[in-house]
């Protein structure tokens, strides 16, 4: 697990919350947001691959959107990407 | 010969005398022998003044000296009136010239996802060898930043000891680090130089604090991110 993958799963379960913590380790978190609840090692460890799961369905929809949305079109990804230059 | 002496004008007896008033001529000459020796040695500075391998003798006053001890290692002799001998052994002044240079790169990341002052990890400590010399402090900071919506800043502060001598807000849009376009990373090498007079002879130690201006939209920085190394240079310049 990398830092953003770490932050990310933090956002998902308190979002908004303000903290730091030093070479991808937990057990340097620092928790700044006294007002809410600062998630457990185990809770962010097991929040990760969920955040990540939903991060690449969210790539994919957006894929399948975009594919679809060219076929209606009629067009190919290098004719929209012409028509945006 | 000369009669009397070339340069103590000591009066010799002549032939005649000695044979007409020896014992008194000879009392004369040794009288006027021992005052000169006196007189000699009053005027002597005694070798016995001096202790040591690079002792000086000074002057305390009109005609009288003492001894100056001689000074520590790569000192030099400087003038100082309120000194018994009007002289004392002091280091070097610096005259702008660097004193002493410490410097460290950096490379623990730290995540910083607050609006709260952070460590960065970029800290280093300098000793100065004299209150009235500046610290030029170098920082060149790599710093990566991301948010999924628009506008993403970083502020920061630069800290000697517990007290901060420069901040850059992250209000007003007006920060030390800034990116722009959503969902884009930015990771860049932002620089801090200053010139501080910290004043002391004690041990100071420089670190750099990060904050983020928004923590919405998974918005975080990273220092240091991926081992990329930040550095801290310290030089000690004399006054």
């Amino acid at each position: 697990m990398n830092s953003i993958e770490i932050t990310a799963a933090i956002r998902h379960l308190v979002p908004n919350a303000e903290f730091s913590f030093t070479d991808n380790d937990l057990s340097t978190l620092k928790w700044d947001s006294t007002e809410l609840t600062k998630p457990t090692i185990t809770q962010i460890k097991a929040a990760i691959p969920i955040v990540k799961a939903a991060q690449e369905a969210e790539i994919a929809a957006k894929a399948a959107t975009k594919a679809a949305l060219l076929e209606r079109l009629g067009i190919t990804a290098d004719e929209a990407a012409l028509l945006l230059s | 010969m000369a009669n009397p002496t070339t340069n103590y004008g000591f009066v010799m007896p002549t032939p005649t005398d000695l044979v007409t008033d020896l014992p008194a001529d000879f009392g004369v000459f040794g009288q006027a022998v021992d005052t000169q020796m006196l007189t000699n040695a009053n005027a002597a500075i005694a070798k016995t003044i001096v202790d040591a391998k690079g002792d000086l003798i000074a002057a305390t006053a009109a005609d009288t000296v003492s001894r100056l001890a001689v000074g520590a290692n790569n000192t030099v002799l400087t003038a100082d009136s309120t000194a018994a001998t009007g002289m004392k052994w002091a280091a070097p002044a610096g005259g702008g010239k660097v004193l002493q240079v410490v410097s460290a790169a950096i490379t623990t990341a730290t995540t910083i996802a607050t609006t709260t002052m952070t460590d960065t990890a970029i800290t280093l400590a300098i000793t100065p060898t004299s209150a009235t010399s500046k610290i030029l402090v170098i920082i060149s900071a790599n710093v990566y930043m991301t948010r999924s919506e628009n506008n993403e800043f970083a502020g920061a502060r630069l800290l000697r000891d517990a007290t901060a001598v420069v901040t850059y807000s992250n209000s007003g849009f007006v920060g030390f680090f800034a990116g722009g376009i959503s969902s884009q990373e930015n990771q860049h090498t932002a620089s801090i130089v200053y010139l501080d007079s910290p004043a002391t002879t004690s041990a100071t130690t420089y670190k750099v604090q990060g904050q983020i201006i928004y923590t919405a939209d998974s918005a975080s920085s990273i220092w240091q991110r991926n081992s990329n190394p930040s550095t801290i240079t310290l030089m000690e310049i004399g006054a």
